[in-house]
């Protein structure tokens, strides 16, 4: 027994590590917070173990669970070895030559069959810069429409910031906040979902920046804050509309900045006039008087800085939400100065141009927004999908979404484990992981860190960047276009993208922490954006208004999208899916650590609510949407309000949770102003469910 | 200072160690009483079987502690005597000291998404679990004794 024992983790059969004095360093490519990593190996080249870098500048030897997991998930029987063809409900081990040729000769055929907007991807997971950089050129040389992770994760966010300043991405790094005098977090549990950098924003606090957390929930960085707000679920635009209208009627906002570096200011005023304290009040369930302190002291702290989370991006009234309290920092002045800006994981360094000749580049011949592509599929109008991500599990109404790929002809999924989507294909290839592939990583802090591979490649996997490649050359397509290693993928995105000119792999290799972009060719990096009061709009400045005139349009959240139409007698509650420091995205749901933390998904209710539908802590629990209902455990809990339940969505019924996606539960329903799917505030009921759960 | 140690070779897994310790953890401080309580209290010590064997988990307050290293807000800190202790109010529920600890010694509390580990009961002159260890598999001695003793 005299070994390294953990029996909970580790499990009874675990061996102790074996003896690594080389640890590779690699940065985190989960939630871009960009941490720093130690990894160490075994004999063959596996990943026993990740640590914390303690040399990085930004996370100091911080990381939370989830790199930690990657030990275990890598190597477990979910992960896919070779490639795979799908004969008569089985699948059956082939060659990559075979699969190439497959995929080649079926995506030929359905170009001049039914035209290049017969094929789609929806890749969320491609892999890193190299892989994305191969994807891009792939997509342009063949016309392929692609859905990433925009619109389940940020495609609002995005779309309203760029309207506002002209560059969807984070204006400020979040090693900003200790210059900051405030800080406003909304929608954002940020203890949880970026803890290797969370430290930062308690350094603030400790330094005398007030934290203030606006959350739905009593959240894990509620519970540090200076000042918790608790708000009615989607009521956040009404808020900051409040707040708006507040600033604006008591001169409270920074007047040089606003006459000087904004336009629509008037259309902004016009737009919050209805919005009084009282109003707000009514609206959101926040007293006004707590509403008035947060306008003075959003005022008179100044610099200050915003981080929005996921809880007022994945909304269907994201857009309101958003734009309110972006366009809040704008007018108090909060905007290209030091310890002030919004803070975001949206690391949008640009896109290499002209990186094919224009003879070269095939256009789709339709597009269809996301929530169109459902219809499309279902139609019969896509004929083949191309999948690296998981959207049988992380994309709304997940059981529509599993049917409708079920219907298509044919369907590849380059993955790392066999997972709901990859189970429904008829090619699975084997993806590398972002520790077996070099390549660049952004962080919150605004940095390009680069990572060598640190781990061996396992068994026959191959990263995107070089099936991309490869398959261009099984199609026939000209493959000079196709860098053949992440180090020239990047020498040549460099070269093509003035933002980023400045930036090599060299200079990222002797930076600590990385660099931070735009870099101009001289080497001159801008730490934040917008210092010269220069906006990359077309008129220069803050568009504080949108183009058709109206600043902001708020929509009450039963009238929002997926809401809308939905009898509030049979659904009189909301429901949301929130996220744990224990999983990301799809991936972690392999791993036994994330399973002792998080033994089961469960729901969040109040103890209000329980008791009117009759349930104890630990009953099951049926919740019902319009698309559909779904059994889980109850967690009674005074941390969420009366009528609002809460959930995790990280489960597959394919992985060891066997459980079926809780995104089944949300229609398949897009902010308005920004497009994004809504992954929370959907209206539901519930009941205890006595007996056999599932 | 004194630590808990845990000697596998006395011990025959009555575990009236883990009850002890969640009779002391109650709010009731009733072993009768903690049961119906909500949450439910969790003991700080837990135990897994080997064969025949038992071995438990239980804060070791190590020298250089893993779980200190990787808390990101410093709600797990050394005291002045070298203890490793966990503040409450400063836990944000990353449980990472879960993860990196190799005892499997710290204990998340799922109810209030917090942690809680032993905090060697020091308004006790001995520790109730080792009180209650009838076997003497658990001493509370500091780590000379423990060494002269075996």
């Amino acid at each position: 027994m005299g070994f390294y024992v953990r029996p909970k983790s580790l499990g009874l059969n675990s061996k102790p590590l074996e003896p690594d004095d080389n640890l590779r360093t690699s940065i985190c490519c989960l939630c871009n917070g960009g941490c720093g990593l130690k990894v160490s190996l075994d004999h063959e080249g596996k990943v026993q173990a990740v640590f914390g870098d303690l040399d990085n500048p930004y996370n100091k030897g911080k990381i939370c669970a989830k790199p930690m997991e990657i030990a275990q998930t890598l190597y477990g029987p979910y992960r896919v070895e070779y490639p795979m063809k799908k004969v008569d409900g089985k699948f059956e081990r082939i060659t990559w030559d075979e699969a190439l040729k497959l995929i080649a000769q079926k995506y030929n055929h359905y170009i001049q069959e039914s035209g290049t907007g017969s094929i789609v991807g929806i890749t969320s997971k491609i892999g890193g810069s190299y892989s994305k950089l191969a994807h891009v050129i792939f997509s342009k040389l063949t016309g392929m429409v692609n859905y990433g992770t925009g619109p389940i994760c940020m495609e609002s966010e995005f779309n309203v910031r760029k309207e506002i300043f002209g560059n969807g991405s984070s204006s400020g790094p979040l090693s900003d906040v200790v210059k900051s005098k405030i800080l406003l977090i909304v929608g954002n549990n940020c203890a949880q979902t970026k803890a290797g950098q969370f430290h930062w924003i308690l350094e603030a606090k400790r330094q005398g920046t007030k934290i203030v957390v606006i959350d739905t929930r009593f959240t894990e960085t509620a519970q540090v804050a200076d000042r918790f707000i608790q708000i009615r679920p989607g009521t956040d635009g009404a808020l900051g509309m409040a707040l708006l209208k507040f600033i604006i009627e008591n001169d409270l906002y920074d007047q040089s900045f606003v006459t000087e570096h904004t336009n629509g200011f008037e259309q902004l005023a016009q737009a919050v006039e209805s919005f009084s304290l009282e109003r707000a009040a009514d609206i959101t369930g926040v007293p006004s008087n707590v509403i008035q302190e947060l306008a003075r002291d959003l005022a008179s702290r100044q610099p200050g800085m915003l981080f929005e989370g996921r809880g007022i991006v994945c909304v269907n009234n994201a857009g309101a939400s958003i734009r309110a309290f972006e366009d809040l920092m704008s007018i108090l002045g909060n905007v290209g100065k030091e310890g002030a800006g919004i803070i975001s994981h949206i690391n949008n360094y640009g896109s290499a141009k002209d990186l094919i000749p224009k003879k070269d580049v095939v256009k789709s011949d339709r597009k269809r927004s996301a929530e169109a592509l459902y219809q499309a599929m279902e139609e019969g109008e896509i004929k083949m999908l191309f999948i690296a991500g998981n959207p049988c599990v992380n994309w709304p109404d997940s059981r529509r979404m599993t049917k409708a790929i079920q219907g298509l002809d044919f369907v590849v999924s380059h993955t790392l484990f066999l997972d709901d989507s990859a189970m429904q294909a008829d090619i699975v290839l084997p993806a590398t992981h972002w520790l077996e592939e070099a390549g660049v990583q952004a962080s919150v802090h605004r940095v390009l860190q680069w990572k060598d591979q640190a781990a061996a490649t396992y068994a026959e996997a191959r990263s995107g960047g070089d099936l991309f490649r490869q398959l261009a050359k099984h199609m026939g397509l000209e493959t000079s276009y196709f860098p053949d290693s992440p180090q020239k993928a990047w020498e040549l995105e460099r070269t093509h993208n003035k933002s980023i000119e400045g930036i090599t792999v060299e200079r990222m290799r002797k930076t600590p922490g990385g660099v931070h972009f735009p870099c101009s060719e001289d080497g001159q990096e801008a730490e934040r954006l917008y210092e010269s009061g220069v906006f990359p709009t077309t008129s220069g400045k803050v568009e504080l208004a949108r183009a058709n005139d109206i600043a902001i349009e708020y929509i009450e959240v039963f009238d929002s999208p997926g809401n809308q139409g939905v009898s509030r007698e049979k659904y009189p509650y909301l429901l949301s899916t929130n996220k744990v420091a224990s999983h990301y995205h799809t991936i972690c749901q392999y791993s036994n650590w994330a399973r002792e933390m998080e033994k089961q998904p469960y729901v969040e209710i109040h103890p209000q609510t329980a008791a009117e539908l009759g349930v104890i802590d630990g009953e099951q629990v049926r919740l019902e949407t319009v698309t559909g209902s779904l059994v889980l455990s109850a967690r009674i809990t005074l941390s969420v309000p009366r009528g609002y339940f809460s959930t995790q969505p990280y489960f597959g019924l394919h992985s060891p949770y066997g459980q079926t996606p809780a995104n089944s539960l949300f229609p398949v329903a897009v902010d308005p102003v920004g497009g994004n799917f809504a992954n929370k505030n959907i209206m539901c009921t519930a009941k205890a469910e006595r007996g056999q759960g599932q | 200072m004194q630590k808990i140690y845990y000697q596998a070779k006395h011990c025959d897994g009555c575990l009236a160690c883990e009850v002890a310790c969640i009779e002391k953890k109650s709010l009731t401080k009733s072993l009768f009483m903690a049961k119906m309580e909500q949450p439910v209290p969790k003991a700080r010590i837990s135990f897994e079987k080997f064969g025949n064997h038992y071995w438990a988990s239980i804060c070791q307050n190590c020298v250089e502690a893993m779980c200190v290293g990787a808390c990101m807000t410093g709600a797990m800190q050394y005291s002045e005597t070298g203890e490793v202790v966990h503040n409450l109010e400063q836990c944000v529920g990353c449980w990472m000291c879960v993860m990196v600890c190799p005892f499997g010694a710290v204990v998340p509390l799922e109810d209030a998404k917090k942690v809680s580990k032993c905090d060697l009961c020091k308004d006790e002159k001995t520790p109730p679990c080792v009180v209650a260890c009838t076997r003497k598999a658990l001493c509370y001695c500091t780590p000379e004794d423990y060494e002269n003793e075996g």
